[in-house]
């Protein structure tokens, strides 16, 4: 009996599969046979987000006198992303910001996109760019603003983990 | 001795369908907030000129109120202070009050080359178009005196 006539229902179409039959193992009185099952993913396209790496820190230090304290900016990081059809990117970070600061996201949206930004990120995945056609767009900015108002005071060193995600959807 | 037929060890799995996945990448972003503690005034007084008086009374003084000041702070109990590069004419008395910003005190100052405070518990804000007033008066002993200036100096003292 052939494996292939013993687990049928493992060869099923879709994916392409393969069964390798290993070596049998002694185990007293009976022998087990170990089986490596591998499967191969259909070849379809994964959609795929790659950042450049981490911004520097974000600073809020100087003001104009009678004005709100200027913000924190960088665009210095760019991301690349890979989408199989219309697709979108959101965002969020894993823990609220202090009262009175907030972390504003902006992603340069990939030709035919919509760039949605600049989203004040939040706990919850927001939209950033919307409508992504088929493709590979690589090189793309993201700028991220820092804006505190006085009331937050002084506020020590630390960091969120912004998460983006490629995700179904206008 | 009987041999034991062959048993296949079945492990049940599953295998997830590609192509719909949602592909995720992290970036960590640090921040801070640098104490900010930010003072300015719109610009120069007129030349204050004392020239008239009631007779049997002191000179009278004049004052100006045409310039203001902004601030702005991010932390608790900051304070103003201020002082002249060079003391007055004897019998001549330079003295200035700032209009005080919400929940601060002000407090009108004669003004020396020793930084005094002028307005104190300047606590998380952020304010603009504060009056300045500055006020010139002289005793008869101080004579007449010739047209001199001083520069003020204003100076922001961080709270904590």
């Amino acid at each position: 009996m052939s494996v292939n006539t013993l687990f049928p229902a493992l060869l099923g179409g879709g994916a392409r599969r393969s069964l390798t039959l290993l070596r049998p193992v002694s185990c007293g009185v009976a022998i087990v046979a170990c089986l490596t099952i591998t499967a191969e993913a259909a070849t379809a396209q994964s959609s795929t987000i790659v950042l450049s790496g981490d911004p520097p820190p974000l600073i809020v230090g100087t003001a104009i006198a009678g004005d709100q304290p200027l913000p924190g900016i960088d665009g210095s990081t760019i991301y690349s992303v890979t989408v199989a059809a219309g697709e979108k990117i959101t965002a969020f970070i894993d823990g609220a910001m202090p009262p009175g600061v907030t972390l504003e996201v902006t992603l340069a949206a990939p030709q035919g996109a919509v760039s949605v930004g600049p989203v004040v990120l939040t706990t919850v995945p927001q939209d950033v760019v919307r409508s992504i056609p088929a493709g590979t767009f690589s090189g793309l900015s993201i700028r991220y603003t820092l804006r505190a108002t006085v009331a937050a005071g002084v506020v020590s060193p630390r960091w969120r983990v912004v998460s983006f995600a490629v995700v179904a959807g206008p | 001795m009987r041999i034991s037929p062959t048993v296949y060890a079945v492990v049940a799995f599953g295998l997830p369908l590609a192509g719909n996945a949602a592909a995720q990448s992290l970036q960590t972003v640090t921040f801070q907030i640098d104490p900010i503690n930010q003072i300015s005034v719109s610009g120069d007084p007129g030349a204050l000129v004392i020239n008239t008086a009631v007779a049997g009374s002191a000179p009278t003084p004049v004052s100006n109120t045409a310039t203001t000041w902004a601030v702005t702070t991010n932390q608790t109990g900051s304070k103003v202070t201020a002082a002249i590069d060079a003391p007055m004419p004897a019998g001549v008395t330079l003295s200035l009050s700032m209009q005080s910003p919400n929940g601060a005190t002000s407090i009108t100052v004669a003004l020396g080359t020793v930084a005094v405070d002028a307005v104190t518990g300047i606590t998380k804000l952020s304010e603009s178009g504060k009056a300045v007033t500055y006020t010139l008066s002289a005793t008869s002993t101080a004579g007449t005196v010739s047209s001199a200036s001083r520069t003020v100096t204003l100076t922001m003292i961080a709270g904590s």
